[in-house]
């Protein structure tokens, strides 16, 4: 019985050409314990980036060095999974079990990302492991407010083929107790109509040609449905729900030819976003399409240089009452990036041309260099030119009392930043590090507004982010004791620049709506035999939540406190996780959004058993 | 001689001033007029924003304190202030998504009771007596309309009268209420009346389509404004004209009878509101088309121009000196101003408060 070398095809592409930015890696501990959840929960709870979130199970979206949702991409596996109608993804529509890789990363990058990635880049893929033999995997997860998870993954990996087959079931009622103070004298009362239940299938197929070639095949089917709360100073329980269900299939083939890769790639996206008020009679199904092709050379040139170009066609389409007659349109996207490699330097220089439906979007180059002047510290910069075109909402929704508008401009950017790493190996201890300053000017930026009544988008302000992102870890072992503590510190000034609205002069130099100043975050670790204790506290300073920057409106700074006690160990074939979560420990009461809690203390606990059976050569 | 009685003019003016004034404190009617304090402003915030306010502006310093009942009471107001009404030396805050009334102290604002039970989405208050006070409501999806009566003593909801369909504005005459009911979220033509006695619906007076305000003039004519139908098309495309109202204002006489209907000229929305009326009883001024609107008791047309050229959410006479103010509001993102001007329509003062001023309550 021999073990097969772990072959990893990860073909995250323009991965590699990330230069000059601040990445925070995501360690498997992290995404371990996340295992039994969703990425906006591991993001809010193990503090990457900042999240706006309507509490667990509500829309949560990434918000990266001040910017908007829609500022973001997120992308799986190559593609761009943000919705074409309102320009977002979800981040609670993400099972951590359907993703093998994630990476997060601040700053404008859209000659490779294309539209939207102005603030940041996430990106969640999937990785082909060859001749791993048989794995089955069966998670049950249980919390605090009815919540249950079950999660089942069977995966054959052969030399040649892989077949892998996941399953999820997340489901909550969410019922939890909050102190309603909207009422004197305040009481405990129990959130209601905040349930969501959740399942999904990710099925990957993946079949190695020959040494050459690699074809992938991936199907992702989820359905969504959560019922949407009021605020907790309405008095009345909700009655809204929302419904998503979404099927993204794609297919991909990889060649490796004497000096180079072909890659191709197919995709398709359909998405249902039903949401109704069955007590207003109020009802609003759409969907779109969206048909992604990508077509991509990379060449080695020498050594040290490495030249991607590629194409990209991504045809969208939308139906739905609000958008009268079906709109549509067609990008064409080319790209291209030099890669330099040499001793001390990373440079990439890439560029992105596209247009919509025949028109030219912004120009997109970008220049990033990563430069290790010292064995133990590396210097990074990068500037980039970035875009983000208006979604379907924007230009076309049409009800009552919301019309959009044809005629935005598209969002514009120029970002740049500066920073190091450092990682510091010594006898004693380890410590890495990374800081960045950023700054990054967003011109025509997208709000919607009322006049007389009725809402409509515009291209509203300029604003300017900047600031400081900084997390450093120190690592000791001490006796059988391997303890790591992590700090995480960020400072976003997010002003308003200009506006194109006379009446709106008086928020120029005012700080953006739901955006801290600062945010903080530690986590502390300790590891015994095959014990894990990991204790995080994130803290989100006071927020705006009017242009006007009104102090009485300010939502309140927070700290929440988790702590997960873990045990993996191996029983015969199986390997069994334990895991338990105390969340909130310091029963704080926090707001995430006015009149939106997040639960009080509140408890998780979950097993999942792995089976291997490795292949017979 | 001829100097020292130059110099005892201020003194002899101020004893005749005391004089005066004294004569006035023995006048039969010696009621303060409402607003002699002041005023407070009702910023309404945006829908589900929780960020709904109450200001309250001082006369006699001149200063508008802002957020006073959060900053007095610490804890939100809630979600979509809709009124404040100042009754005897109580305020009352009539908080329709949160479905609440706050009564609070009117001088010091501190709260005295939160009113839940019985309520769904409360509108405006008027006070009856010490012991009973009226509230409209458009019931919890806003396809009916109410009346609660509401018991002062304990703070109880008794009674719910049912009006028509978005019971909103409410004046008194005697021993009767009327009510407009301006449809809610969706429409009604009709103004209830309400015998104070029995608490008891007697009668209704049809006018134009969705009456949401009125007042009563000099000679005790009731004029009724509303807003009129906006219908679409049923892909929102267009106006739907044959199913769309223009706003009107009625003038009903004394025998409860509609004795004139004017017809606004333009269809439009959201159509003529808050309609309010001066001291002497003779001037009416309305929201309508983006302006303000003067329109005389004795007109018989709607005039062609605003009195005043902005658009306003809300807008209040005051009872105490005939300025008219404006609540602006922008895009319910940022805190708006009201705007003040004299009775000839032009601008006195701009002042900055919550988040959408939709009305003013008098003290």
């Amino acid at each position: 019985l021999i073990r097969l070398d772990e072959v990893v095809i990860t073909h995250t592409r323009l991965q590699n050409y990330a230069a000059g930015h601040y990445i925070l890696p995501v360690d498997t501990l992290t995404s371990r314990l996340a295992s039994m959840t969703n990425a906006a929960e591991l993001m809010r709870k193990f503090g990457y980036g900042h999240i706006r979130s309507y509490g667990v199970g509500g829309v949560t979206t990434p918000s990266f060095r001040g910017t908007g949702a829609s500022h973001t991409a997120v992308l799986w596996n190559g593609i761009n999974i943000i919705s074409p109608l309102n320009g977002q993804s979800d981040l609670s529509l993400l099972p951590v079990t359907f993703i093998d890789d994630i990476q997060l990363q601040s700053g404008g990058s859209a000659s490779l990302y294309g539209s939207g990635a102005i603030g940041g880049t996430l990106q969640f893929n999937n990785k082909a492991r060859f001749g791993q033999g048989l794995n089955v995997s069966l998670t049950e997860n249980i919390g605090s407010f009815k919540t249950f998870f079950h999660g089942l993954s069977a995966t054959w990996s052969g030399k040649k083929w892989i077949s892998s087959t996941r399953l999820f079931q997340n489901a909550a009622e969410n019922n939890f107790t909050f102190i309603n103070r909207n009422v004197a004298p305040a009481r405990e009362e129990t959130r209601k109509h905040n349930a969501f239940n959740q399942h999904g299938l990710l099925q990957q197929n993946y079949f190695q040609v020959n040494q050459k070639q690699l074809l992938s095949l991936r199907f992702w089917y989820q359905d969504n449905h959560v019922e949407i709360p009021e605020p907790t100073t309405v008095a009345r329980a909700g009655t809204s729900t929302q419904r998503d269900q979404f099927f993204r299939s794609m297919i991909g083939w990889n060649y490796d030819y004497n000096g180079g890769h072909l890659f191709v790639q197919s995709a398709h996206v359909h998405h249902l976003l039903d949401y109704r008020n069955p007590a207003t009679n109020y009802a609003s199904a759409n969907t779109f399409d969206s048909f992604i092709n990508t077509f991509e050379n990379t060449l080695s040139i020498g050594n040290a240089l490495e030249w991607t170009s590629g194409v990209n066609n991504t045809f969208e389409s939308a139906i739905g009452e609000e958008f009268g007659s079906s709109p549509d349109r067609n990008r064409v996207a080319l790209y291209t990036a030099f890669k330099h490699e040499s001793g001390k330097f990373k440079n990439v220089l890439s560029a992105r041309q596209e247009t919509v439906n025949g028109k030219l979007t912004p120009f997109a180059p970008s220049l990033g260099v990563d430069y290790k002047i010292l064995h133990w510290l590396s210097l990074f910069g990068s500037v980039s030119h970035n875009y983000r075109i208006p979604t379907f909402n924007d230009l076309y929704w049409n009800d009552a009392l919301s019309k959009g508008n044809p005629d935005l401009k598209m969002e514009t950017s120029w970002s740049e930043e500066m920073g190091m790493k450092l990682s510091v190996p010594t006898k004693l201890f380890n410590v890495t590090g990374q800081l960045a300053l950023f700054s990054n000017q967003v011109d025509n930026m997208i709000y919607w507004g009322q006049t007389a009544g009725i809402w409509s988008p515009d291209n509203v302000r300029k604003a300017w982010t900047r600031g400081i992102e900084s997390t450093g870890t120190l690592r000791k072992t001490i006796g059988k004791v391997a303890g790591q503590v992590t700090a995480r510190y960020s400072y976003t000034l997010a002003t308003t620049e200009a506006v194109y609205d006379p009446t709106k002069v008086n928020q120029i130099g005012n700080q953006l709506v739901f955006t801290p100043r600062h945010e903080s975050g530690t986590t502390l670790r300790l590891r015994w035999k095959s014990f894990d204790l990991s204790l995080t506290n994130n803290y989100t300073g006071s927020q705006y939540t009017d242009d006007g920057n009104t102090s009485y409106l300010a939502l309140k700074s927070y700290n929440v406190t988790n702590i997960w006690l873990s045990r993996e160990f191996a029983l015969n074939k199986l390997t069994i996780l334990f895991m338990t979560e105390l969340n909130n420990i310091f029963n704080n009461e926090v707001n995430t959004r006015p009149a939106y809690p997040l639960p009080l203390r509140n408890f998780k606990a979950g097993i999942t058993i792995r089976f291997n059976k490795p292949i017979k050569i | 001689m001829k100097t020292n009685l130059l110099r005892s003019i201020p003194k002899l003016f101020f004893v005749w001033l005391l004089l005066a004034a004294q004569a006035c404190g023995n006048d039969p009617d010696p009621v303060i007029p409402a607003g002699a304090d002041g005023f407070f402003v009702v910023n309404e915030g945006a829908f589900n924003g929780s960020n709904t306010s109450i200001s309250f502006y001082d006369r006699e310093t001149g200063v508008m304190t802002n957020d006073v009942f959060a900053s007095t009471n610490k804890r939100p107001l809630g979600d979509q202030a809709q009124s404040i009404t100042v009754f005897e030396d109580k305020a009352y805050i009539v908080v329709q998504h949160s479905a609440k009334i706050e009564i609070i102290d009117a001088d010091d604002y501190t709260s005295i009771k939160t009113i839940t039970e019985g309520i769904e989405s409360p509108r405006y208050f008027l006070g009856i007596s010490s012991t009973k006070g009226y509230l409209s409501d458009w019931g919890q999806f806003g396809d009916e309309g109410t009346v609660k009566v509401i018991d002062l003593t304990n703070f109880t909801v008794i009674k719910t009268i049912s009006t028509g369909q978005g019971a909103n504005r409410m004046i008194r005459k005697g021993d009767d209420v009327y009510v407009a009911n301006n449809g809610g979220f969706g429409n009604d033509n009709k103004i209830s009346i309400i015998d104070t006695n029995k608490d008891e619906v007697t009668s209704t007076i049809t006018v134009g389509d969705n009456p949401n305000s009125l007042q009563f003039d000099k000679d005790g004519n009731l004029w009724v404004a509303s807003a009129g139908k906006f219908v679409y098309n049923d892909d929102f495309t267009a106006i739907d004209h044959a199913k769309s109202t223009k706003s009107t204002l009625s003038k009903i006489g004394s025998d409860n009878k509609e004795a004139l209907r004017l017809t606004f000229p333009i269809l439009e929305y959201p159509g003529a509101a808050q309609l309010e009326i001066n001291k002497a009883g003779d001037r009416l001024f309305v929201n309508y088309n983006r302006g303000v609107y003067a329109i005389p008791t004795s007109a018989t047309t709607i005039p062609t121009t605003p009195l005043i050229d902005k658009a306003f959410y809300g807008l209040a006479v005051d009872p105490f000196n005939d300025n008219i103010i404006g609540g602006e509001v922008l895009d319910f993102a940022s805190p708006d101003k009201i705007y003040i001007y004299n009775s000839a329509g032009t601008l006195q003062k701009e002042i900055v408060v919550g988040i959408a001023p939709n009305g003013i309550g008098f003290k």
